[in-house]
This record gives C-alpha cells, sequence and structure tokens, in this order.
C-alpha cells in the first residue's frame, strides 16, 4: 500500500497545489426543495458546495432534518437536485454510479442470502465475474472481521455484524467513493466505539474516499479529516473544520484536550443551542 | 415427559385431555338418553363406520378421486395466481384495467357457479377441478398482488444505487420478498381447493368423497356421514402440514430469529 493512501489530504501534493481535477467529488451549488402536504415549497437543501479529495475523510455532522441524508442521496445519484451539479471523477452525475458504494442506516441485507451472497448482490447486478470477485468477498469479509461467516444468514447475525457485511458489499465491486449514512446509528454505544475504530482501520487499508454522515460530534471528529457542519431549515453549510489530528486515532484520543478543543468548535458552529438532537 | 415438561408446557397434555373428554361425554349422552343413529351416534359407532369404510377399500376410492381432484384445481390456481398476480403487480396499466374485475369477480360467491360449471363441464373430474381452481385462485391472488406490492423502500434503494434493471429489482428482491406472503395464500389455497371439489360433488357426481356424504346422507347412515367428515378433517390436516413443511425449507429466513452474537 503507498503510503501517500493514508496521508490526510490536506497534505498531499495535489490538495496544496489547489488541482480542480484533482478532486473526487465536488458538488456546487446544490438545492433541494420539496412539496409539503400542504402544497408549500420546503427547502430542504440551500446552495451546498463540497468538495472531496481522493482518500480522504469527510464527516458530515448536523442535527435531524438538516438535509444530511438528502445531500448524501444526491451525491450518489440517488437523487436529482432541484439546482446546482455533483461531479464524479470529473462527470456530472446523473444518477446511480458503480464507482460508488453506499451503506446505509439499515444494514438492508436480502436475508433469504448468505453472507457471502449478500456481499456478491452488486457483482452480480453489474454483471462482473463472479469466480473473480468471491475471492475478493471473502478478503473484504476477513477486513470486516467476519471470517468464516460466510454461510451464514443475516438473521444468524448481530446488528454490528449485519452492518459489517453491508459494508463488505458496499466495496465489493472496488467503488472509488463510499457514501456512509449514520451506518452505525442504530448500535449500541460500545458497538458503535469498536466500529468506529475498524472503520478507521478499512479506510487506512483500503484508500477508499469517504463521505460519513452522523449527528454525534464526536464521531465526526474521531474519524474525519474534516467535518462539514450542516445547520436545518433550510440544510446549509455553517462550517467545515479540519481535524488535525494523528492517524491512526485510538479511542483515548476522545479524552484528550485536543478533541475537546474540536468538538467545541463544531458544537459552537452548530449555532446558540449548539445542541443535536 | 417429566413432569417439570408438563409444567412449562401444560397444553400438550391438556389438547388431548380436551378430545377424551368431550368424546366420552359424547358416548355417554348418547347411551344415556338412548339416541338413535339416524339422530347423534355415538363416538363407537362412528369408529366402527370408518373401520368398515377403510376395510373395505371404499374411502381410498373415493377420498383419491377427491384429492386428485382438489390438488389438480390447487395447481392449476396457484399458477395462475402466481402469474396474474405478478403481472398485475408489476404493470401498472394492468392493474387499473383489471383491478375492478378482480374485485367484482371476488364478492362473487364462487360456489354458486358451480351448478353452471357442472352443465357445461358434466358430471366427470374436470367441473370439480374448475370449480376448486375457481375457490383456490384468489387467496393466491390477493396475496401475490399484496406480497409483490410490500418492498420495503431501502431495499429498492440498494438495488437503485447499482443501476438494477427492472428485471434484477424483480429477482433479486421483489419476488423472493413476497415469498411469505405467496406461501400464505397457497396454505388457505390448499384448504380452499378441497372445499372446492366438495361443493363440486355436491352438485352433481358419480364418485368422491362430497359424492359420498350425499349417499350416506340419503341412506340416513348418520355415522358413515360422520366418518367421511372425520376424513376430510384429516386430509385437510394433512395437506396443510404438507404446506408447512414445504414452507418451512423454501422460506427458512422467515422464521423466528437464531442469534449467534456480537
Amino acid at each position: 500500500m503507498p503510503a501517500s493512501r493514508v496521508l490526510p489530504y490536506y497534505e498531499r501534493p495535489a490538495i496544496r497545489g489547489g488541482q480542480e481535477d484533482a478532486l473526487l467529488i465536488t458538488a456546487a451549488g446544490l438545492n433541494q426543495t420539496y412539496v409539503s402536504q400542504d402544497r408549500s415549497v420546503v427547502p430542504a437543501l440551500a446552495d451546498v458546495s463540497l468538495a472531496v479529495a481522493p482518500g480522504e475523510f469527510v464527516t458530515i455532522v448536523g442535527p435531524s432534518g438538516c438535509g444530511k441524508t438528502t445531500l448524501l442521496r444526491i451525491l450518489g445519484g440517488l437523487l436529482r437536485p432541484s439546482g446546482g451539479s455533483v461531479h464524479l471523477l470529473g462527470r456530472a452525475v446523473t444518477g446511480p454510479s458503480r464507482n460508488v458504494g453506499i451503506v446505509f442506516q439499515d444494514p438492508v441485507l436480502l436475508p433469504w442470502r448468505t453472507v457471502l451472497d449478500n456481499v456478491l448482490l452488486p457483482v452480480q447486478v453489474l454483471g462482473l465475474d463472479r469466480q473473480t470477485y468471491r475471492a475478493r468477498a471473502l478478503d473484504l469479509l476477513g477486513l470486516v472481521g467476519l471470517e468464516g461467516f460466510e454461510g451464514k444468514y443475516p438473521h444468524e447475525l448481530s446488528g454490528g455484524m449485519r452492518q459489517r457485511v453491508s459494508l463488505a458489499r458496499a466495496l465489493v465491486h472496488d467503488p472509488a467513493l463510499l457514501l456512509m449514512d449514520e451506518p452505525f446509528g442504530a448500535l449500541d454505544a460500545m458497538t458503535r466505539e469498536a466500529m468506529n475504530l475498524e472503520l478507521q482501520r478499512i479506510w487506512r487499508e483500503s484508500g477508499k474516499t469517504v463521505a460519513f454522515i452522523t449527528h454525534s460530534i464526536a464521531e465526526a471528529v474521531f474519524l474525519g479529516d474534516r467535518v462539514v457542519v450542516m445547520s436545518p431549515r433550510p440544510g446549509r453549510i455553517a462550517d467545515v473544520v479540519t481535524v488535525e489530528l494523528p492517524r491512526p486515532r485510538d479511542l483515548d484520543l476522545m479524552a484528550s484536550d485536543a478533541f475537546g478543543v474540536y468538538a467545541r468548535k463544531i458544537r459552537q458552529a452548530l449555532g446558540p443551542r449548539g445542541m443535536l438532537e | 415427559m417429566t413432569l417439570r415438561d408438563v409444567r412449562q408446557r401444560p397444553h400438550v397434555v391438556l389438547i388431548p385431555l380436551v378430545f377424551v373428554a368431550f368424546v366420552a361425554a359424547w358416548e355417554s349422552v348418547v347411551r344415556a338418553w338412548r339416541l338413535p343413529d339416524y339422530l347423534l351416534p355415538a363416538p363407537s359407532a362412528i369408529a366402527r363406520a370408518l373401520g368398515l369404510g377403510f376395510t373395505n377399500r371404499l374411502y381410498v376410492e373415493h377420498a383419491w378421486v377427491t384429492m386428485s381432484e382438489a390438488l389438480l384445481g390447487f395447481f392449476i390456481a396457484a399458477a395462475a395466481g402466481v402469474v396474474l398476480g405478478t403481472v398485475i403487480a408489476q404493470f401498472r396499466l394492468v392493474e387499473r384495467t383489471l383491478y375492478p374485475y378482480v374485485v367484482a369477480f371476488q364478492t362473487l360467491p364462487k360456489i354458486a357457479v358451480a351448478p353452471l360449471l357442472v352443465v357445461w363441464l358434466g358430471f366427470g373430474v374436470s367441473s370439480k377441478i374448475v370449480i376448486a381452481a375457481l375457490v383456490a385462485f384468489f387467496p393466491v391472488l390477493v396475496n401475490v398482488i399484496v406480497g409483490l406490492k410490500t418492498v420495503d423502500a431501502p431495499k429498492l434503494d440498494l438495488m437503485r444505487s447499482l443501476s438494477a434493471t427492472r428485471w434484477q429489482t424483480f429477482r433479486f428482491v421483489t419476488f423472493p420478498n413476497a415469498l411469505p406472503f405467496v406461501f400464505a395464500g397457497l396454505d388457505i389455497a390448499v384448504v380452499f381447493s378441497v372445499l372446492g371439489a366438495i361443493v363440486g360433488e355436491f352438485v352433481g357426481s358419480q364418485r368422491g368423497l362430497g359424492n359420498l356424504i350425499l349417499q350416506f346422507n340419503t341412506a340416513l347412515d348418520i355415522a358413515g356421514m360422520f366418518a367421511v367428515l372425520l376424513l376430510l378433517a384429516a386430509l385437510g390436516v394433512a395437506l396443510h402440514l404438507i404446506m408447512q413443511a414445504i414452507q418451512r425449507r423454501v422460506i427458512f429466513w422467515a422464521q423466528p430469529d437464531h442469534v449467534i452474537g456480537a
């Protein structure tokens, strides 16, 4: 694994040079409105612009209803924005792309498929060679700590294990960008911390670019190279905080002063109430 | 079975106990009041009739006729229900066009059509097969439609994020997702198909358990009628259990959780 892959994005030469084409995904002036039941137009996103460099881990934090999920769905090509544009690897995004892997809030596993067949679902749908990718799927299951579980069914796994399968599935077709929508929100606090550590390791080993949505400030600071702070009604970017904490980060770091400074900064960016729901 | 088992699951003992108490009460009432056999036969008389029917192979022949009518009708209903239900659930225009007719036919009591079918198709097995199929068709159809329409949005999002084709989404997600509903429909349908076959035989037939009931009825052989009813109940339970066994194997994932741990 080349060393450049695990460098924080801001230390990479391409970013320092400020070259636009070195960016993996850019969103420019995104607006999203929807019509509510009483026929009034509700803005969900207002003028959101964002650029993510290759290999960067960006976390997006904000309270419920700040349009985080809307933003992620637009980035993933699942939703057409009302205004603005998204470019992935220099190309305009008009729909879902095989260069994107999505980890949803729920694991969304197919209960009638084994763990291995769940991981291979993208391979099957994209018409890739099953035999070639079978080995990769098994490697990925090892990477997410589920070696030996390939023949199990989802109902035999715990919540944390299911979300790991979902992570392996999002990685199997080797997408450049991994979008994660509060993937650990349903897990208990201890499992969640363990998953954060694992995710950091997997990210470093795979060299993927990650956009990670959360409503936990601690999770956002712990995982992110950069934290995008969003505020609600309409959803817009309140601040972007660059986290210059050394990697790999461990859980003890969360009790450090430096960590606290970042957390406070984000809380302040969230506004006078400064509280996340 | 130990005493502890009984304490934990008392119904295991209570179920046969209720049966024994009921049969004993029935037998003693019939004997005490000396009820004639043509009004209410004693359980012992029914057991004798049942034994006689089995030894002279009367039941085997008639049960075979009724069962083959019911099962053929069931298979036709299952195939037609799955195919039409799928087409209706997948194509909006087909749904909008056909649904009023489906509702109209569903509200019609299907067994009321039986005399007409006997006129058209005769006293043989074919009219019974069609009646059985007609009665069994709607539970399958309705459950297939409901099953195919209850896919949770995240699963569809997942398929969309992979740019899946409509056929892929159907094959990998929508159809397997509908199977628990389809089996619920098939379970009802298999019992309904026996109902359809019996009604068909009532209207006009030469053979079958429904025909046998009518014969016993004419002869005022009430014990014989009860014996056939018992046989029908046993066949119904058997069909239901077979369906359950198939269901457990095919939709194994729709069972209670067996969690390994974190």
